[in-house]
């Protein structure tokens, strides 16, 4: 039975040829962007689900009124306590990672630079259920300058040779010995850990008041958030919150509390407590292909119901040759299940071509089956059910319903019926395609904004080379002559806070003026930053090589800090640096604004000074160098040559301020193209389906266009008269989309600090662009529709 | 009114060359009623085409109204037609999604006539048919002989002075027919020119002269009056 069914409906696929290939490209390409989609939504779900027992495993985070504190790192001997008193945690460790910051390893003569640098304790492997392919578990961490590395390290410091009992040397100052080597996960984790090491500092970090650790506890049996919380709040308050004798319940009824919060580590990646994540992003775009999925079951659906007038008569012949309601369902169906399973084959081929662009683009890595194949496969079949009951459970309905004795007497009236909802779906893909146009135009904008925004400073020609902190302090003056020396090179300055760097200190700090205290971030430079990278001193002066210049006594703000003094006269005055120094510094000079970032945040206000030994100790920054023109590669190589003399123990490192900047737009780039993507998709897809509409219908009124024709009808009548039909649907499209892509458009632009605005020439471009593309569609068609000899399309009669 | 001299008219299919009408020659003076007759194939249809302007000859002279326009274009044929020329089909030809009222108001709106004439001319006709009770209707709820006097009310609601009719009964019943023929009879004592092809002889006795075609050639004439 099904047989015959799938033989009757390939006989239909091959008669309808057009529409047919129309249909399954259209929704095979649909189906394509919402497996791609998918697979990186998957992905982002795989994280930290390499094995069961991460289930048990909490970082713990410290909340109080102000929200998370200390970035969501924790005082140094939090876990001991809590392992101590709670009797369901199994082991606690605390950790102290580089991240993504990359620390200079040293083993025999070879010299890297490696992320994933982590400190830990004895107990990390009490916690964290990683495998050792070299070493004992139980023991690897017990020396206290015992480092566990992984595979990749090894192959990068050793090669094939046996690293346990070698010496590798971090940070150009701390000795570890390998004891042991880690196998990587083979799926994703939000923590990189490619060289775990226990400090020599160990002993005079652990007080209370260290907070730079984050803290992990295991729990022996399931728990819930609300009990955890409440368990390791109780132990935390009596320990160490504990005023007044209050219960822990009473404390937690004042306004200003300091108490414990977790959150597995299985949802840190995706649903951290501090800081962001891609997964708001990844379920935008998801709900966009699911759309686009949407557009193309709907051409399917539209062509069906375009062509059931036809076949109506088959169903009415049927009906009276015996065939029951059921068995004509079945038949329809069979037809959305083959064109629905061939679209499926094209998708999975576009899938595998644009997987590696796709890749590249959100900088993943992942395969088909990241997110485990049963699930795939499950997600798959559901994604596919729905695609078939979208598209061809209505016409399915529709034609089975058909009354018998009507259409047999001509009356095909009923064939009418599934126009308006034909309407509907047209609109909803047009209005799918409007917002896409509209978001396009839109992104854009922005972001051809956010590259030609003046940035306060100019980027070009400027070298940011990583130094170590003592060359960047006190070794300062003498890397700077050195690298003067080198021709080509015109300007050598340094700062701690670099245009274009991916991660900015965000604290600030207090200055006083006239018993007002007005936070500031502090920024340490040299004298000739401005000048390196080219940012004017709009009042006062810029730095100079004077002793209060030099030390700290004289500062200079950017435009955003001086108009919080608001209109007091700022240059000349002096401000007060609270817990730093007593003496208070002057003010010489207001500068321009520098955007250090991209534009989604705002300026911060900016006191700079010079000398990291006075008020205001700031780790962290670069050397920033101007380069002049002429040879690029010749200065480029001096400049590494001359760098051996400056520090010999570290290979040079540098990137261009042009290129970070680039970096740092990637992402605004991604989700361009991956828009415009999309639009190009939903777009195809509604062409096609409005095309084969067109013809169908356009074919449909063959026969009262030649009527028309032959009563005087001329050639824009007719092409008013098929227009028409879809006129109106366009407009309505347009109605629902631009109010809506409106409202997402500023929704987005409201997480820029510096945004364009929204204006009807957007408007007016997508309805240019639609219109556009409606008239290509329709256009010919109704040329020729209009052209044709009326004589030939009365004969058909 | 009408004079066509050696008009040729040719189809190519891939397969096949047919000669539809073959140096024909033919002349209807104003006010004439003419029967054309002829076996099925003969090019009875194609002539009615060609003097319709709705479709060009390959070879030959047209002159209409003292104009040639054997080789108008499209355009000009157009402008021509709806002028002058009213159609009456063997299979009605109406739109099924207009009403009685829409369809036969169609030619005026295409001539440009301003609705309010248009309203009036358009009742005048459809009284004149004896259909105005009907003017609301849509085509399929309307017997075969209703439709057809609803195509004639479309035919001459632009008062052209020619009328085509290719088997106006063809479709019909004998009392139906004979309707539709004492229709198309006062239409041409009102002076309107009448060309209508038929396989009834019946019919074709209602005209002044009857042309009998074979093959694509006029092989006799009987005058009738
Ligand atoms: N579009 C066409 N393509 C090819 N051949 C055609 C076409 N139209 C007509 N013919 C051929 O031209 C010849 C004349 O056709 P026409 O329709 O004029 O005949 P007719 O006399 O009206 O016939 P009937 O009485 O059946 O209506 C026929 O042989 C027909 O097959
Ligand atoms: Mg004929």
């Amino acid at each position: 039975m099904f047989k015959s069914y799938l033989k009757i409906a390939w006989r239909n696929l091959r008669i309808n040829k057009w529409y047919s290939a129309i249909n399954i490209i259209g929704l095979g390409i649909g189906l394509a962007s919402f497996i791609l989609v998918l697979l990186f939504l998957n992905y982002e779900l795989s994280y930290d689900k390499w094995n069961p027992e991460l289930t048990k495993i909490y970082k713990l985070g410290i909340e109080d009124k102000d929200g998370i504190a200390w970035n969501g790192a924790t005082p140094e001997p939090l876990g001991r306590l809590i392992a101590g008193k709670y009797s369901n945690a199994e082991a606690a460790t605390r950790m102290s990672g580089a991240g993504d910051y990359e620390i200079l390893v040293a083993a025999n003569d070879k010299k890297i630079y490696q992320k994933g640098i982590t400190e830990v304790d004895s107990l990390f492997f009490k916690v964290f259920p990683y495998q050792l392919s070299s070493g004992n578990i139980h023991t690897a961490l017990n020396a206290p300058n015992a480092a566990v590395i992984t595979e990749t390290v090894r192959n990068k410091l050793f090669g094939q040779d046996d690293p346990i009992g070698k010496t590798i040397k971090l940070y150009g100052r701390i000795e570890v010995v390998v004891s042991g080597i880690m196998q990587s996960p083979d799926q994703p984790s939000a923590l990189n850990m490619q060289i775990l090491f226990r400090s020599p500092y160990e002993k005079s970090n652990s007080h209370w008041q260290n907070f730079s650790y984050q803290t992990f506890i295991k729990v022996k049996n399931a728990v819930t958030p609300g009990d955890l919380e409440t368990a390791i709040n109780t132990i935390y308050y009596n320990d160490q919150q504990k005023a007044n004798n209050l219960t822990y319940q009473q404390y937690l009824q004042k306004e200003n509390k300091t108490i414990l919060f977790s959150e597995k580590l299985s949802a840190l990646h995706n649903f951290p407590k501090s800081g962001g994540s891609n997964f708001k992003t990844i379920v935008v775009l998801l709900i966009l292909a699911f759309l686009l999925l949407v557009a193309g079951a709907v051409n399917f659906s539209n062509l069906s119901i375009a062509t059931s007038i036809k076949r109506a008569k088959e169903v009415g012949v049927r009906k009276v040759l015996g065939g029951r309601r059921q068995q004509l369902f079945w038949q329809f169906m069979g037809e959305a299940i083959l064109s629905c399973s061939l679209s499926l084959c094209i998708a999975g081929m576009l899938v595998v071509l644009l997987m590696p662009w796709f890749k590249q683009e959100f900088s993943i890595q992942f395969s088909i089956l990241s997110g485990g194949t049963l699930v795939f496969i499950a997600q798959i079949t559901l994604c596919i059910v729905t695609v078939i009951l979208l598209s061809g459970l209505y016409p399915s309905v529709f034609l089975s319903r058909f009354n018998t004795s009507k259409i047999l007497k001509g009356n095909y009236s009923q064939g009418k019926s599934g126009l308006k909802l034909r309407n509907l779906l047209l609109v909803l893909q047009f209005a799918l395609s409007a917002f896409f146009v509209f978001s396009v135009i839109v992104i854009s904008s922005q972001v051809h904004y956010m590259q030609t925004k003046d940035k306060g400073f100019s980027s070009a020609q400027i070298m940011r080379i990583e130094a170590q902190q003592g060359t960047r302090d006190d070794g300062f003056d003498k890397a700077r002559a050195t690298l003067l020396s080198v021709p080509g090179i015109e300007l050598v300055s340094k700062t701690t806070l670099v245009p274009g760097d991916a991660d900015v200190d965000t604290i600030l700090n207090d200055y006083s003026f006239n018993g007002q205290t007005i936070k500031m971030t502090t920024v340490k430079v040299s004298a000739d930053y401005f000048k390196t990278v080219g940012t004017p001193v709009l009042k006062g002066r810029g730095f100079n090589d004077s002793y209060a210049d030099q030390n700290t006594r004289s500062l200079i703000l950017n435009e955003t800090a001086a108009s919080l003094w608001g209109n007091q006269k700022v240059v000349g005055s002096f401000v007060g640096m609270p817990y730093c120094d007593s003496v208070k510094a002057q003010i010489v000079g207001i500068t321009k604004d520098i955007n250090v970032q991209d534009m989604a945040n705002a300026v911060r206000p900016i006191a700079y000074s010079i000398n990291n030994k006075a008020c205001g100790y700031l780790s962290g920054g670069a050397l920033l160098i101007k380069l002049s023109g002429g040879d690029l590669s010749q200065t480029i190589s001096n400049i590494e040559e001359r760098w051996k003399q400056i520090e010999p123990d570290t290979p040079i490192r540098y990137t261009f301020l042009d290129e970070n900047f680039q970096r740092i737009f990637k992402t605004y780039f991604t989700i361009q193209k991956t828009i415009s993507f999309f639009a190009l998709v939903a777009i195809l897809i509604s062409a096609m389906g409005l095309f084969a509409l067109t013809a169908y219908i356009i074919k449909e009124r063959t026969k009262e266009i030649g009527i028309r024709k032959v009563l005087g009808a001329g050639i824009g009548d007719v092409l008013v008269l098929v227009g028409k039909l879809f006129l109106q649907l366009i407009i309505v499209a347009l109605l629902v989309a631009i109010p809506l892509s409106w409202l997402a458009a500023s929704k987005w632009l409201q997480t820029f600090a510096y945004r364009i605005h929204l204006n009807w020439m957007m408007v007016t471009g997508t309805v240019f662009t639609i219109a556009i593309i409606v008239l290509i569609t329709i256009g010919t068609q109704a040329v020729k529709a209009a052209m044709s000899n009326p004589v030939k399309s009365l004969k058909t009669e | 009114m009408i004079k066509i001299t050696d008009l040729e008219k040719m189809y190519r299919t891939e397969e096949v060359e047919t000669i539809a009408l073959n140096k024909l020659s033919l002349e209807v003076k104003e006010g004439e009623f003419v029967a054309v007759m002829g076996p099925s194939g003969c090019g009875k249809s194609t002539l009615l085409n060609i003097l319709g302007l709705l479709d060009d000859p390959d070879g030959g002279s047209f002159v209409f109204n003292g104009i040639e326009v054997a080789h108008f274009n499209e355009r000009k044929r157009a402008d021509l037609r709806k002028h002058n020329i009213g159609f009456v089909f063997q299979s009605f030809n109406l739109i099924d999604e207009l009403t009685v009222f829409e369809n036969v108001e169609l030619p005026l709106i295409y001539t440009g006539v301003k609705s309010a004439d248009r309203k009036k001319r358009v009742e005048e006709v459809l009284e004149k048919v004896q259909i105005m009770h009907r003017r609301n209707h849509y085509p399929q709820q309307l017997s075969g002989g209703q439709q057809q006097r609803v195509a004639v009310a479309r035919a001459v609601v632009n008062k052209p002075k020619l009328i085509l009719a290719d088997e106006p009964t063809g479709n019909l019943d004998s009392s139906n027919g004979n309707e539709v023929m004492e229709m198309l009879t006062d239409l041409n004592e009102q002076g309107t020119t009448i060309i209508m092809v038929t396989h009834s002889e019946h019919d074709a006795r209602y005209s002044h002269r009857i042309i009998r075609m074979l093959d694509g050639q006029t092989v006799t004439e009987n005058i009738l009056v």
